[in-house]
């Protein structure tokens, strides 16, 4: 048994040299350190070489700062060149650059070949098949913690996001959403975007991303779209702060043991720095354990980041429905 | 007798994930996309976080083809299973060492049990498993919640509920003329919902006993469920549960009880049991939930030898329960209630005292915090002839580093003796004392990258034990101890979900230094399931070692045996289903002059439209 480590010595310090110098190559920030969510018990920390590193380079986008004020209305005009310059300018590049990596993510291509039936369905129900598919990888063993995906990661990266039997492929990054996206965007070649459009509700995943400048460089397949509707800010808005906030949402352990299930709608508010404040539940879910926990969720959040990048004004008053729902094993 | 693999389950058990739905036309401007947080459901008997509980699922039960109650609990952790031939004989389930006497068996959380048979317990041999919806094995004394008894531990037996408009069917066939057939209609309204189920069973058999008599034992089983709810208003939800049963086991080698003629070849049993249970849930306060429940079970043998009555035994378990559950902000839970439960003997009508009662006041409290967990049980009896008895249990888990649990649990048992016990005018002693016991246990689990797996180890001293010696019941005058182990790990290899387990306990009676009779020491069982495609196919190997043997019965050698199991799915609705167990026609016994079966093939044909499983 002893023999153990010293046989995985050599691999480990390979792994090692290769790791340094793909750092060393693609420069550390290229390198975007993806943590699983906060699992009581901790969990995997997957590194994702971001595949799109030379070309992403030159079209990185400023902070987004300036594309995505809080305030959803306000937004619209800045957003709108944003994701014609996205769409117009870095595509090209962006897909030969993929390519170094392809070997990396192959596998992961096929998959979502696998994967495009699917696609062919209503979102919601995809969106269940995702949120299906996720556990087995990240959340797995985490016994009544949550892992947390936006819709849009849901829809946007099936190849990266979790797979089953996939273990070591860790959840999106808690934190730095624009590592995230590039890391998905990068990962993703061009045409597998396509499929991805077709189904329900597709222009507007796609054009939140590319309001969001962040992303917009890796986001090949947006510029084609011309559509970007006065709308996409806020709704851009109102999801990011979903998919924030969601990754901290996790199903009491009680309430599954007794099959409890509801809906929770919280009232809050998000002040300009993407501080949240005041808040409340406007509906309870009929069990003070559901309504606690949500409350308990979002007053763990306390800022939303991303927003606090580039909100200004008033505070916004918000609404979200927080639903519990068990499924069968 | 296989069983889809522990994994998908535990790790679907021990997960849950958030997902965003599409943008909902939430009327208000400032709505933020919904939330959606889910999880699968977890066990309900007890707290998986802190106490060993196996859960078999409606689907785990399906793919392995299992005819009988018997085949699905066979082998699984902590299980030891002693039966008098396949299909519908004499069953005793140790659990962790103890006999069917000693665990407490549930049907949707309410007692079922037969005060007529020698250890009370039911005769679970018979309750068909086309109408259950999951299995709960909890390992060890946890019983605040249910009863006093469980001092092996607890199985409580979930029944199928009622499902939105769905029709589903399926037949079968194969060795020792074996049929089987099923069929129910189940439906939901925004306020009812219901489920009606039938099954029959009916197997030729093959000869049992190794003796002179070498006709085929034969069974037949029939059964019906039934369940209709109805959500009086948004706080009141009322339920009615019906399962029940009936049917004929044939058996050899039966004595004549008043003439002690025999013995004959040609023996048989009736059975019918059923167990019917009303149920009222309300939500007082959102954080107050309580509900009344009653149960009645009632088990009935009458014994045949050449179509002649030889004689008869029925009783009945009435369970009166009153529960609350109080939710202190989001990691406490508090559950307190009164319980009243009655045992009557009818037949046979010669026993000197043939009912009992005893109410009980129970309480438990359940705690997560960061990464501990905490639950404590007390449950107050009051036995109208044993008088008072308290016990109770401790479960504390805590994350000592990533991945990595310590589990530590202490519990207590009290059982009275049964009425038969007491006064069988043949074999009774009415000077018997209850029986108790102490459990001490100590594991580790952990949920690494590539599964979960948990080491536990226990020990439990029973006082006053029961034992049949000299042709009547004694308590055992010194303590038995048991000493256990066991050892669990699911995983998931090139997709094929795995799962293993391996038991080890020694019941010994530190009287005589002795282990207990008819208990195989350790078990083993490993299973492998995977889908390919609209095909998913799978195995187990399930061993047993050496049983130990006893006054009546001598030691017999242990098993193993290869169970293999595949479905294919014919379009959106049809399913075709092939088992095969003991495929290399290996002859065990796992009770002293009983065969267990051969060779067992069977094909299934299944519809249940809109299940894509």
């Amino acid at each position: 048994m002893s023999a153990g480590p010293t046989r995985i010595a050599p691999f480990l310090a390979v792994s090692v040299a290769l790791h340094a110098a793909a750092f060393a190559v693609m420069g550390p920030e290229r390198l975007s350190i993806a943590p699983a969510p906060a699992g009581r018990q901790g969990q995997t920390i997957s590194v994702h070489l971001v595949a799109a590193g030379r070309a992403a380079a030159p079209a990185r986008p400023e902070p987004a700062g300036d594309a995505v004020p809080a305030a959803a209305e306000q937004s619209e005009p800045r957003a709108q060149p944003a994701a014609e310059e996205a769409g117009g300018s870095a595509p090209e590049p962006e897909r030969h650059a993929a390519k170094p990596d392809d070997a990396q993510t192959r596998p992961e291509r096929k998959r979502s070949a696998e994967a495009r039936p699917r696609e062919g369905r209503p979102a919601e129900e995809q969106s269940q098949q995702e949120s299906r598919r996720i556990p087995a990888g990240a959340g797995a063993r985490d016994d009544g913690t949550a892992a947390a995906v936006a819709r849009d990661s849901e829809q946007e990266e099936p190849g990266a996001a979790e797979r089953p039997g996939e273990n070591e492929i860790a959840k999106p990054p808690a934190t730095p959403t624009h590592s995230r996206e590039a890391t998905a965007n990068a990962a993703t070649p061009g045409p597998r975007s396509r499929p991805v459009r077709k189904h329900t509700a597709p222009a507007q995943t796609q054009e939140r991303h590319l309001a969001d400048a962040r992303s917009r460089s890796a986001q090949p397949a947006g510029g084609d779209d011309g559509n970007a509707p006065r709308s996409v800010s806020a709704e851009q808005v109102r999801s990011e702060i979903s998919a924030e906030l969601a990754k901290h949402f996790r199903y009491p352990r009680l309430a599954r043991s007794h099959g409890w299930e509801g809906r929770v709608v919280l009232g809050f508010r998000v002040r300009p720095d993407g501080r949240i404040t005041d808040i409340e539940v406007v509906e309870s879910s009929g069990r003070t354990i559901l309504d606690r926990a949500a409350v308990e969720a979002l007053r763990q959040v306390r800022r939303v980041p991303s927003l606090a990048e580039h909100a200004t004004g008033e505070p916004i008053a918000l609404r979200m429905p927080v639903s519990y729902r068990l499924q069968s094993a | 007798m296989n069983e889809r693999p522990l994994l998908a389950r535990l790790t679907a058990a021990a997960c849950c994930c958030i997902s965003l739905v599409a943008p909902a036309a939430d009327d208000t401007p400032t709505a933020v996309t919904p939330v959606v947080v889910t999880a699968t459901r977890t066990a309900q008997t007890a707290d998986e976080t802190v106490a060993p509980v196996t859960v078999i699922t409606r689907d785990d039960i399906r793919e392995s083809g299992a005819t009988t109650l018997p085949d699905v609990l066979a082998a699984q952790p902590g299980v030891d299973l002693s039966q008098s031939g396949g299909f519908g004989k004499n069953t005793t389930l140790n659990l962790r060492g103890l006999g069917s006497g000693k665990v407490l068996f549930l049907v949707n959380g309410m007692r079922i049990g037969d005060a007529a048979s020698v250890d009370g317990a039911p005769s679970i041999q018979h309750i068909p498993t086309s109408q259950i919806e999951r299995i709960e094995i909890v390992r060890g004394p946890r019983s605040a919640l249910y009863g006093s008894e469980a001092l092996g531990g607890v199985v409580n037996i979930i029944t199928r509920k009622a499902d939105s408009g769905r029709v589903e069917a399926s037949v079968g066939y194969g060795t020792y003329s074996s049929k089987r057939a099923d069929a129910s209609v189940s439906g939901r309204s925004d306020r009812l919902g219901y489920r009606l189920g039938v099954s029959g069973f009916d197997t030729e058999g093959y000869d049992t006993r190794d003796d002179q008599f070498t006709d085929d034992d034969g069974y037949d089983n029939t059964s019906v469920s039934g369940r209709v709810d109805f959500a009086a208003t948004d706080r009141l939800e009322l339920s009615l549960d019906l399962l029940a049963d009936q049917g004929t086991t044939e058996y050899d080698n039966c004595f004549d009880t008043t003439t002690f003629a025999g013995p004959f070849g040609d023996c048989s049993t009736d059975f019918k049991q059923r167990t019917l249970a009303l149920g009222g849930d309300y939500r007082v306060t959102a954080s107050w939930d309580t509900s009344l429940r009653v149960s009645r079970n009632r088990e009935e043998r009458r014994n045949f030898h050449q179509d002649a009555f030889n004689n008869e035994f029925d009783s009945s378990t009435t369970t009166l329960s009153w529960q609350n559950d109080i939710q202190i902000g989001t990691a406490q839970l508090l559950t307190l209630g009164v319980d009243g439960n009655r045992d009557a003997v009818d037949q046979p009508d010669n026993f000197a005292d043939d009912d009992r009662s005893r109410t009980a006041v129970f309480g438990q409290w359940q705690g997560h915090f960061g990464d501990q967990d905490l639950v404590v049980g007390l449950r107050g009896i009051d036995d109208d002839q044993f008088g008072g008895a308290t016990v109770g249990s401790v479960d504390y888990g805590i994350g000592i580093v990533d991945g990595l649990r310590l589990l530590a649990s202490a519990g207590t048992a009290f059982k009275a003796p049964t009425l038969f016990q007491l006064y069988s005018p043949q074999y009774g002693n009415d000077r018997l004392d209850p029986e108790t016991s102490k459990s001490i246990e100590l594991g580790l689990a952990g949920d690494p990258q590539w599964g979960s797996w948990s080491v536990r180890s226990y020990r439990s001293r029973v006082e006053d034990l029961i034992d049949f010696v000299n042709s009547t019941y004694t308590n055992v005058s010194e303590e038995v101890e048991v000493n256990g182990l066991e050892f669990e790990a699911n995983a998931r290899i090139r997709d094929w979900d795995t799962a293993a387990n391996y038991s080890w306990s020694e019941p010994v009676d530190t009287g005589t230094g002795n282990v207990l009779a008819n208990r195989a020491e350790r078990s083993f069982r490993l299973s492998m399931d995977r889908a390919f495609g609209p095909l998913r196919a799978g195995g187990s190997i399930e061993a047993q070692s050496d049983r130990t043997g006893g006054q009546f019965s001598d030691p017999v050698g242990g098993y193993g045996v290869l169970n293999l199991h595949a479905s294919y799915r014919l379009g959106r609705d049809w399913r075709l289903r092939a088992t095969m167990d003991n495929v290399f026609d290996k002859q065990y016994q796992t009770n002293d002059l009983y065969f267990a079966p051969g060779r067992t093939t069977f094909l299934h044909l299944e519809y249940s439209p809109g299940v894509g499983t």
